[in-house]
């Protein structure tokens, strides 16, 4: 469906690639589950409000001085004798609501995920886990505190920021190697390339 | 993994907020613009039965049909809120034998593999915590392995480690069950690093 392709991390698996295909797209899209909740309660309750006005007029009732046949009839007379502001407000609300509904439902929303390729399974990765795999790789190569490797996972790139101690010598060359391996290893799709910047301003350790 | 029809509910979401952009903008058109209002007022004649000045039989009828339709929008609202979740099964494999004639069935119930699976994938040094899990998936029964390893773990040893146990598993079953496994942040245990690398 979007450029994660998960076919081709289920090449290989024995009779389930559908299935497989199935599953990494579910996991790496988000679900609108809760938007559509709260449409169609939305929905529920215009239903029961018009079941409600109906009822009223078949019965010959009105409700709290107010028969539904009038408020038809004032809708069909709008604008006139109807307060502007109040009804554009609350039309300009509705309005917002559905373009959210809307966007939700046309929009993709990917989640900040990757897929890994195996033989057996289908793998997918939270962007963190990968970030401070990464982190930690940069770090076992320079022999700096567990605070002082940050990493940050996007779509394609993984940043690590080496924050040393003022006058710690940083080899970056060695946790730049660190961390390509460690993301070759890891195999991520769509693939992962790795920056690693040793931030100049030194920190003072306690 | 569950079994929600996202196709249904994003049409659905599609749908209503179609619906509700349509009636707001068209109400701020009608109160601002006076060519809106007199588009409108020439349309609103249709509506003439459900207001006041109509006999009491075209009253009657037509507000049996918003009756009826405001019925029927409501229970569709009902059957895309049913749609939402489930697909978790609590059998892996049912089984009635060969051809043979054997009687009886062979039942693997979710349990035996969440069991079979948390303790052996647990024991990883790398694993915080894990939760197993079975669901419907095309027809098919698959696994969920969802993982919240240490801070820092490597993901692909996580990955390697769980094919082997799945092996195992595969071995067990005499069947391959699709599996999906979940590499996820946070949880127990994902704050402190590993101790030794």
């Amino acid at each position: 469906m979007t450029g994660v392709d998960p076919a081709r991390s289920a090449g290989d698996h024995d009779g389930h690639s559908a299935v497989y295909r199935r599953l990494l797209r579910r996991e790496t899209t988000a679900s609108r589950s809760g938007t559509v909740v709260v449409a169609m309660l939305v929905v529920l309750l215009v239903a029961a409000a018009a079941v409600f006005a109906a009822t009223l007029v078949l019965l010959d009732q009105r409700a709290a001085g107010v028969d539904p046949r009038a408020v038809v009839d004032a809708a069909v007379r709008a604008p006139s004798g109807l307060d502007t502001t109040v009804v554009v407000g609350i039309a300009a609300v509705v309005a917002f609501l559905g373009l959210v509904f809307l966007l939700r439902g046309v929009l993709p929303q990917r989640r900040p995920r990757h897929t890994m390729s195996s033989r057996r399974l289908a793998v997918v990765v939270d962007d963190e886990v990968l970030a401070s795999a990464a982190a930690r790789a940069a770090r076992s190569a320079t022999r700096l505190g567990p605070d002082a490797a940050v990493g940050t996972v996007g779509r394609r790139t993984v940043d690590v920021v080496l924050r040393p101690a003022a006058g710690v010598d940083v080899p970056a060359v060695a946790a730049t190697e660190a961390v390509r391996d460690e993301l070759e290893s890891i195999d991520a799709r769509p693939s992962l390339t790795a920056h690693v910047r040793v931030q100049p301003t030194g920190r003072v350790d306690g | 993994m569950n079994a929600t029809n996202r196709g249904l509910g994003r049409t659905s979401l599609v749908v209503v907020g179609l619906v509700l952009l349509a009636f707001g903008i068209g109400t701020v058109l009608v109160e601002t613009l006076p060519w809106a209002a007199a588009t409108w007022h020439a349309w609103a004649v249709s509506l003439r039965d459900l207001g006041t000045a109509a006999a009491r039989d075209a009253s009657v009828v037509a507000w049996t049909w918003v009756l009826g339709g405001a019925v029927v929008l409501g229970v569709l609202a009902l059957v895309v809120l049913s749609t939402i979740g489930g697909g978790r099964v609590g059998t892996v494999v049912e089984d009635d034998g060969s051809a043979e004639g054997v009687a009886g069935v062979v039942r693997i119930d979710a349990a035996a593999v969440q069991h079979a699976l948390s303790s052996a994938i647990g024991a990883m040094p790398s694993v915080g915590s894990l939760a197993v899990d079975v669901y419907r998936v095309r027809g098919g029964r698959a696994v969920r392995i969802k993982v919240r390893p240490r801070r820092g773990a490597a993901p692909r040893e996580v990955t390697r480690g769980v094919e082997e146990i799945v092996a195992d598993l595969d071995a067990l079953l005499g069947e391959r069950l699709p599996v999906l496994l979940e590499i996820a942040r946070g949880g127990a245990g994902s704050g402190r690093t590993d101790r030794v690398h």
